[in-house]
């Protein structure tokens, strides 16, 4: 301990205690909060929670988890393992599902389905008001959502799936085909139990991304435990803090039960990157795989998207207004900025965790991951008591009064921070990993600080990572709704917010079209940067 | 005054040493070989000169200064210490002129072009690390290394890496480099042929402790013990009776080569194997197997004398 100390770059290990111990604030006043809330408040919850919300909560990530695990899981044993027409195209374009939030794909659905809606149009222009009227069925309900969650979050479990199928597994495929297995027993006795890490991690972001929902759930008037956490806020900030304290219990539940279907299992990669040579497929076999993973691609992808691109086509005119591009900069710049210091605050931190190996840093890797599970409204809620804290020591110690924290943007981007944080830390932490640690050492032998180290030789490497950091968190920030709707100052809009306003509050699907459709091409953008930097690598 | 350590000791949880109360030192401009198996805690040291290892006992002085001791300890980049990697960690994104040039102080003694000159490598200072061979890249990170001009110099491994081929002329270009810019330097080696071509003083590392120092030619003449005297090469370890009957101690060590043909002891030829300089010969003398090695072949079960020079005969008596 005593060695560690004096070895340690003080100022780098307080820059990073200090950053962790502010993100860790609005968590440790949420944990608290289990203990602390007067009873008054526990009444009004009582009132305000529905007794079916943990029942609807479970019941969507389990029908999500189970439903993505077969699309997912399915699809990238087919694009791995076998050749039919269209494989190519569909290796990179089934993770395009993941660029259409799950709150703008069940609007999309809703609209299509609605009375007004282009199905039951066409219907009733064909066929008469009263066949319109038997063929209209709601898709309003539970099931129809779990499934809209899956078709939306499935590429989670896609990606990992066919990144475990074609590398981690590879060799011990090839070893079973020698072995004389046939393709369907490689996929239960090889494939599946040595993947079960990577499944298990996609499914698990799955089910956090259906907790984290607000939009769908609230449009669909499912009551989840973060619709009724909205609902709570409203009356009362206590009883909405240890509700958020439940749910984090809920996903630190989820978390220790991954870990433990993870297991031990911890198979690594143990050959270098090779990859299984594709069984072709004729005739019926090949077009039955085609179909099969079209399902989920036009059923997530293009009809939602063709949807949207003729209702924006029809709604522009209207809603292309200034009001519209002042929310569309504002967008832009929010994230712009969260984005920045995002990037810069894991590099800190990322950095500091190489600096002193010895420094529990795996714990604090552990911990900043564990953000990403939270859902945003329960951050949210946590950011708003520590503001509205800071507000009022300030009320009590300074002369001003008022509010200085609560609704402000650095409120919003602080949340942002401890939301995101481990979408950046963990590309940076790798990539400064893999980054060998003799370059580092090189450079300090010669004379450079750790600070000119990181500058001038540890992020000139890291470039590439970097970018791919920081576009992946400005899309997520982007696209984030249930945070932003708690925190945003008073009045102010941005692209994800304007989508649900126009479709909930305003009744209209098609007029929250161009916002969405926006988000969903700056949500591409991460699929085509990652895949043209896949090729690359590959291709040197 | 160029390098002291002080009883230098760093441990692994309980009762497992890395290292071991080292205690040594180096004149300005002396180069020293830490000589070891791997595992012998050579590297460790060398990492703990450098300062990315502390030691948790101990001090060391570096040109009249306390660079580390109980209480302080310097940084790696404030210590003047230049260490040169086993895989030279160019860095990649630097031409060769900037990474030579990175590490430079003000008013630099040489320019990147006499150090691309002197390390034998000029009008390279464009090309990119990746462009070159692999012992090209190590003069780099040597030239990089000493134009920071530091006052201690460490190598980690330098030859090891090489091929044998090219490996012999690579030591004496390290030597002449280093010695022409008189720089203290410590290299980590596992070879003794790397000692002896490259170093003035040569320290011997096992589990931790340090056996024996002192000049290449000593250690191999003199070895403290039987561990060191196999090190620096093949050797007879004679010991018990037929020893005393021999030389007159209680156990010694014979190296092949040194025996000779002569009068002194009868013994039969038990194998007789050609090696290239030589033919290297299994003997039985009385019940004990040594090996000779002869200019001449001779057959199984041939009987031949020969003699131990008084001068080559190794004495290890305090060890049985």
């Amino acid at each position: 301990m005593i060695r560690s100390l004096r070895s340690s770059y003080k100022g780098w290990l307080l820059a990073g205690i200090v950053l962790l111990l502010l993100i860790a604030i609005p968590l440790v006043i949420l944990f608290s909060s289990l203990f602390t809330t007067p009873q008054s408040s526990k009444a009004i919850l009582e009132q305000t929670l529905p007794g079916e919300a943990f029942f609807n909560t479970l019941a969507l990530c389990v029908i999500a988890a189970v439903v993505s695990l077969f699309l997912g899981g399915g699809t990238a044993w087919l694009v791995t393992q076998y050749q039919f027409p269209l494989r190519k195209f569909f290796s990179w374009s089934l993770a395009l599902p993941l660029t259409i939030p799950g709150y703008i794909l069940a609007f999309t659905y809703a609209g299509i389905f609605s009375f007004s809606g282009p199905l039951q149009t066409v219907i009733r222009n064909q066929f008469g008001q009263d066949r319109a009227q038997a063929l209209h069925f709601d898709i309003m309900n539970l099931p129809v959502l779990g499934l809209l969650f899956a078709l939306a979050l499935f590429p989670y479990v896609f990606l990992s799936a066919k990144a475990a199928f074609s590398i981690q597994s590879a060799r011990q495929i090839e070893s079973a085909r020698s072995l004389g297995k046939k393709g369907s027993s490689i996929l239960m006795k090889i494939a599946l139990p040595l993947s079960r890490p990577a499944l298990a991690a996609g499914v698990f972001l799955v089910m956090m991304e259906v907790i984290n929902d607000y939009g769908a759930a609230s449009y669909f008037g499912i009551r989840t435990y973060t619709t009724a956490l909205f609902r709570t806020w409203g009356y009362d900030i206590q009883a909405a803090l240890l509700l958020a304290g439940w749910i984090l219990l809920f996903v630190f539940g989820l978390l220790i039960a991954e870990r433990l279907l993870r297991g031990k299992a911890r198979y690594q990669n143990t050959a270098r990157q090779s990859y299984v040579p594709i069984t072709p497929l004729k005739g019926f076999r090949a077009w039955t795989a085609t179909f099969l993973c079209s399902i989920p691609f036009v059923f997530g992808f293009l009809i939602p998207f063709s949807f949207l691109g003729y209702w924006a086509m029809q709604t522009a005119p209207k809603i292309m207004n200034d009001h519209f591009f002042v929310l569309t900069w504002n967008s832009i710049q929010l994230a712009f900025i969260a984005t920045i210091v995002i990037v810069v605050v894991a590099l800190i931190l990322a950095y500091v965790r190489k600096l002193h190996q010895s420094f529990s840093g795996k714990i604090i890797a552990q911990f900043i991951n564990v953000g990403y599970a939270i859902p945003g409204a329960v951050i949210a809620v946590g950011v708003l008591a520590f503001s509205g804290w800071s507000d009022a020591m300030i009320a009590h110690f300074g002369s001003a009064k008022g509010l200085f924290f609560t609704g402000s943007i650095a409120m919003l981007i602080f949340a942002y921070l401890v939301r995101f944080l481990a979408v950046a830390y963990q590309p940076l932490e790798a990539g400064l990993e893999k980054n060998h640690g003799s370059l580092g050492e090189s450079s300090r032998s010669l004379g450079k600080s750790p600070l000119r180290t990181l500058l001038f030789v540890e992020l000139p490497l890291l470039r590439n990572t970097v970018l791919v950091a920081a576009i992946m968190v400005f899309v997520d920030v982007m696209k984030e709704l249930p945070l932003t709707l708690i925190l945003r100052p008073f009045n102010f809009e941005t692209l994800a917010t304007e989508t649900y306003r126009h479709a909930k509050i305003m009744e209209s699907v098609p007029e929250s079209s161009s916002a969405a459709l926006i988000l969903i091409f700056i949500g591409a953008i991460p699929v085509f940067v990652l895949s043209r930097l896949m090729t690359e690598k590959h291709g040197t | 005054m160029g390098l002291e350590l002080k009883n230098i000791s760093r441990s692994f949880g309980k009762n497992r040493f890395a290292l071991s109360g080292i205690n040594f030192s180096m004149q300005k401009g002396e180069i020293l070989a830490l000589l070891g198996e791997s595992g012998s805690g050579k590297s460790t040291l060398l990492r703990i000169i450098a300062g990315f290892e502390l030691p948790d006992k101990g001090s060391i002085n570096l040109s009249g200064k306390t660079i580390c001791d109980e209480k302080i300890s310097l940084h790696p980049e404030k210590r003047n210490i230049g260490l040169v990697f086993q895989d030279y960690a160019l860095f990649p994104h630097l031409n060769i002129e900037k990474n030579i040039a990175f590490g430079q102080k003000k008013n630099p003694s040489r320019t990147t072009n006499e150090w691309l000159a002197l390390v034998g490598l000029p009008g390279m200072g464009k090309r990119y690390p990746h462009e070159l061979s692999g012992g090209q890249q190590q003069r780099v990170a040597i030239a990089r290394s000493l134009a920071a001009e530091p006052e201690l110099l460490l190598l980690d491994e330098p030859f090891s890496n090489l091929d044998d081929s090219i490996r012999s002329s690579v030591r004496g270009e390290i030597r002449d480099i280093i010695r022409s810019t008189n720089t203290t330097a410590v290299f980590v080696t596992h070879d003794t042929r790397d000692c002896m071509a490259v170093a003035d003083k040569v320290i011997v590392l096992s589990n931790g402790k340090l056996l024996q120092e002192g000049d290449p030619k000593q250690l191999y003449i003199q070895p403290c013990n039987s561990y060191v005297a196999r090190i620096f090469g093949e050797v007879n370890i004679v010991e018990g009776e037929i020893a005393r009957q021999l030389s007159g101690l209680k156990k010694f060590g014979i190296r092949p080569q040194h025996i000779i043909p002569g009068n002194d002891f009868s013994c039969t030829v038990l194998s007789c194997r050609f090696d290239g300089d030589h033919y290297d010969l299994e003997l039985d003398l009385n019940g004990s197997k040594l090996h000779f090695h002869s200019d001449q072949p001779y057959t199984k079960d041939e009987v031949i004398r020969i003699s131990f020079p008084k001068d080559k005969i190794i004495d290890l008596s305090h060890e049985s």
